[in-house]
């Protein structure tokens, strides 16, 4: 890495935490006029994080920002914008109802005026879609009617007409189909050629491979290491520096479920999700953890929800031998669900842990009528509060005030308490602190092995490998490779994920 | 390795990008079916109905609740129509009557009419300016204006000491009486009113704007938009507009009745809702609001001219509230 007379910006010492957990230490980030510059690490190592600091969606708590040499505060979108920084966010941050030109122009000067002629900017609109993306785009459409990689294009011809210093590019690639990245690896190129600073995300090593001039590593929100494929660094070497040297947390040393456990419970046929999730076939058998791993944008962020009967699907998902339409059908038929978003979707956060507990098994632990049995949901809390080592050990404290790990055992507790025997866990210790998480590794292990039968979609791969008996890799909607416990490694199931195939003889392990 | 690309990166969104052929769906007909029906009714079954004495009527009655539902509109428009969470302003209808009650208090007391009316509608604007800084604060709108909601009603009361405030006088004689080309003070006013909304809400960026900040406020953010910004002007223009609406319903009654803001609070929030039905964008707009204005102006006179006790009126209200609601959310779910 050579620091060129031409540095167009120099991120030092950076330092982000929210509450007590640091997402960001001392993170530097250099990148010099036209320039591709990638920047990878595993999900959660802290590059939205970085980006949003730097593109005003976040304050930084310490650290400096150097842009052109000169020292910036960016505290705010505008200031970013302001001073030529541009980002082309992964979430669309788009108005539905709005059509394609009033979005493309909107806060710009191009949309002010008292007498907007709307023919007049929709023509400008398209030429402007056209000139910098090469794409045709109807200006007249809303938003909404468009595919995503269609709206897309127009936050990639909005970035490109504000003629930024620096470009940001998240994720760009997951929402478009091969030849769209081309054309999009055109315009990168194309302003890269005109001193544009471009950084690059991106989960895809291949791509960066071909876009890229130099690569910034980070892992659990440090830098590690900065590596080049120009110079020869293959991507063996940046998936070395992604993973880096893992500690196991995996102290419970499971037992892997040996003998074949009889009919699947669970079973997957051709399931699939417009647009995120295409053909999916698996099955789950009593006392077996399965796992699906993917990169965010693989369609793994949907799959719980699907199987679970909280999304629509084509295809069946099959629980105990009848099909899952939806999500009171999937738990009256003993399956459990542990969503991903637990504040959201999981947690009832201003009731208590007992109420918490009890919610899913108020007619077991009630009396006749209906009626509610305080006591007996007591009993059952203090014990799951107990096994799972739930803090504080208070079954009526409210949930709020738990930590995240402990609001996540309280989740897998209700279904404990319930007796279900069929679990989807979504990310079960995402936001999880390390204790938690081998209480709630602990837990599952037990369960699977009294004969409950488990399907935890995850995008940390420790956890995968460490927990599961098969391990089931999402690339781009489809399962591209099944791993049995014993060949599955963090580095094999990245290669996978990352560019689709493995390192050699990319079919061999393919035995579903 | 580029070269050894297996099919496993054929893109399963690629099946689905192309523009959707964009044709109004069977839904979206069962709204202006149901319009067209039920002034087919009204024409053939009263005679009267389509008189021009009649038409001015309609037209006179449409201006105090169109006028109010310019501001409510406007405040959906950039506060978003999750009624929820959404832009609303509850308190509206309360404010048209404060406004009255003070319009009515000054004259009686000998302001002149036009100054009576202004103290109306500044009184009606500092409620509007409460509203707009508590949204802006973070106040959910639906409890915040529900809360002024409260407080006007009652100062209305206070003021008038629950009495009818009988207003006289050469002003609002002439603001009631007086037509200009044909078309009386207040269609005209209302006609100003959906003009200028118009105008500002579908030709400047402002308004453009403004919908983009009540659709997706982080998008505006991201678009160096500050939401706040056109969100406290909504709440204040809302609550001017109603200030002005309540002083036209002094000048038609002739006098301030105590209570009536509470009453005409629905027909606002239905009448802004309601222009959705007229809208390409399926969202809230000015000028659908005024004609949804038009509509529910002549429904409740078409009732009455077919002898349907007035007992009956709030239920075919009802009725078409849910009717609008059907049509645009089925419309919504075909789109999507």
């Amino acid at each position: 890495m050579t620091t060129g007379s031409n540095e167009l910006l120099n991120m030092r010492g950076i330092n982000k935490s929210f509450g007590t957990v640091s997402v960001l230490e001392k993170v530097e980030l250099k990148l010099r006029a036209g320039e591709v510059l990638g920047l990878v690490g595993e999900n959660g190592a802290g590059k939205s994080t970085l980006i949003k600091i730097l593109t005003g969606l976040y304050t930084l708590d310490s650290g400096e920002i150097e842009l052109a040499g000169k020292v910036v505060s960016i505290r705010r979108p505008a200031d970013a914008e302001a001073l030529g920084i541009e980002v082309i966010h992964q979430d669309r941050h788009l108005a539905g109802r709005l059509t394609v030109a009033e979005q493309l122009y909107l806060g710009t000067s191009k949309s002010a005026g008292l007498w907007r002629n709307e023919r007049k900017v929709q023509a400008a609109a398209r030429a402007d879609i056209l000139r910098t993306t090469g794409q045709e785009l109807d200006a007249a459409a809303f938003v909404d009617e468009l595919s995503v990689a269609q709206q897309q294009l127009i936050q990639i011809a909005r970035a490109v007409l504000a003629e930024p210093k620096v470009l940001i590019l998240d994720e760009p690639t997951a929402p478009l189909a091969n030849e769209e990245v081309e054309q999009l690896f055109g315009t990168v190129r194309h302003l890269r050629d005109q001193g544009v600073g471009i950084i690059f995300i991106s989960h895809y090593l291949q791509e960066l491979q071909s876009i890229t001039d130099r690569i910034t590593v980070l892992r659990n929100g440090k830098n590690v290491g900065d590596a080049s494929f120009a110079a020869g660094d293959s991507i063996e070497d940046v998936i070395g520096l992604m993973l880096g040297n893992q500690v196991n947390e995996f102290s419970h040393q499971r037992t892997q479920a040996s003998t074949n456990t009889g009919d699947p419970v669970l079973e997957l046929a051709e399931l699939s999700v417009h647009g995120k999730l295409n053909g999916i076939n698996l099955t789950v058998a009593p006392g077996e953890i399965v796992a699906v791993t993917g990169l965010l944008g693989s369609g793994i962020e949907v799959l719980a929800d699907a199987v679970t009967g909280n999304l629509a699907h084509t295809g069946s998902a099959l629980l105990h031998g009848k099909a899952v339409t939806s999500a009171a059908g999937f738990v009256s038929r003993s399956g459990a669900y542990v969503p991903s978003n637990r504040h959201h979707d999981g947690i009832f956060l201003r009731n208590t842990v007992r109420e918490n507990i009890a919610a899913a098994s108020l007619h077991k632990l009630g009396r006749h009528l209906g009626l509610l049995d305080p006591r007996k949901e007591r009993e059952v809390s203090k014990e799951l509060v107990q096994r799972l080592d739930i803090r504080p050990a208070n079954v009526e404290a409210i949930a709020s005030g738990l930590s995240g790990g402990n609001q996540q055992k309280s989740v897998l507790a209700r279904w404990l308490a319930k007796g279900s025997d069929v679990l989807v866990l979504d990310q079960p210790t995402s936001g999880v602190d390390v204790g938690s998480r081998a209480h709630i590794y602990a837990q599952i292990s037990q369960l699977a092995q009294d004969g409950a039968a488990a399907l935890v979609v995850s995008v940390d791969l420790e956890e995968v490998v460490g927990l599961a008996d098969r391990v089931l890799v999402l690339y781009r909607g489809r399962i591209i490779a099944e791993l049995p416990a014993g060949q599955a490694s963090t580095e094999k199931i990245l290669q996978l994920a990352s560019s689709g195939q493995a390192a050699q003889n990319p079919l061999e392990e393919v035995n579903a | 390795m580029s070269s050894t690309l297996t099919p496993v990166s054929q893109d399963p969104v690629s099946a689905e990008r192309s523009v959707r052929t964009r044709k109004p769906s069977f839904a979206a007909w069962i709204g202006y079916a149901g319009i067209a029906a039920v002034l087919l009714l009204f024409i053939f079954g009263s005679p009267y109905f389509l008189t021009a004495s009649n038409i001015l009527t309609i037209l006179t009655q449409a201006s105090v609740f169109g006028i109010a539902g310019v501001g409510l509109a406007i405040v959906i428009i950039a506060g978003g129509d999750d009624v929820l969470n959404g832009g609303i302003d509850l308190s509206t209808g309360a404010v048209a009557g404060l406004s009255g009650t003070v319009t009515a208090l000054a004259a009686a007391s000998g302001t002149p009419g036009f100054l009576a009316v202004l103290y109306g509608v500044l009184v009606a604007t500092a409620i509007g300016i409460i509203n707009g800084i508590s949204v802006t604060l973070g106040l959910r709108p639906l409890l915040a204006t529900l809360a002024t909601m409260g407080v006007a009603a009652s100062l209305e009361l206070v003021f008038s000491q629950n009495l009818k405030i009988a207003v006289t006088g050469g002003f609002f004689e002439a603001a009631r009486s007086s037509v200009f080309l044909g078309l009386p003070l207040a269609a005209w006013l209302m006609v100003l009113v959906g003009a200028v909304g118009w105008w500002v809400y579908s030709k400047t960026s402002w308004g453009v704007n403004s919908y983009a900040v009540g659709q997706n406020p982080t998008a505006a953010r991201v678009a160096g938009l500050d939401p706040r910004k056109y969100r406290l002007v909504s709440y204040v223009l809302s609550s001017a507009l109603a200030g002005i609406a309540g002083t036209l319903l002094v000048a038609r009654l002739s006098a301030a009745v105590p209570g009536i803001g509470t009453q005409i609070l629905l027909d606002i929030i239905l009448v802004a809702y309601m222009s959705m039905i007229f809208s390409r964008r399926r969202l809230v707009s000015v000028v659908g609001t005024i004609l949804a204005a038009i509509f529910v102006a002549a429904l409740d006179n078409g009732l009455t001219l077919l002898g349907v006790a007035s007992q009956w009126v709030g239920a075919a209200k009802g009725l078409l509230i849910l009717l609008v609601l059907a049509s645009v959310t089925l419309r919504g779910r075909n789109n999507r």
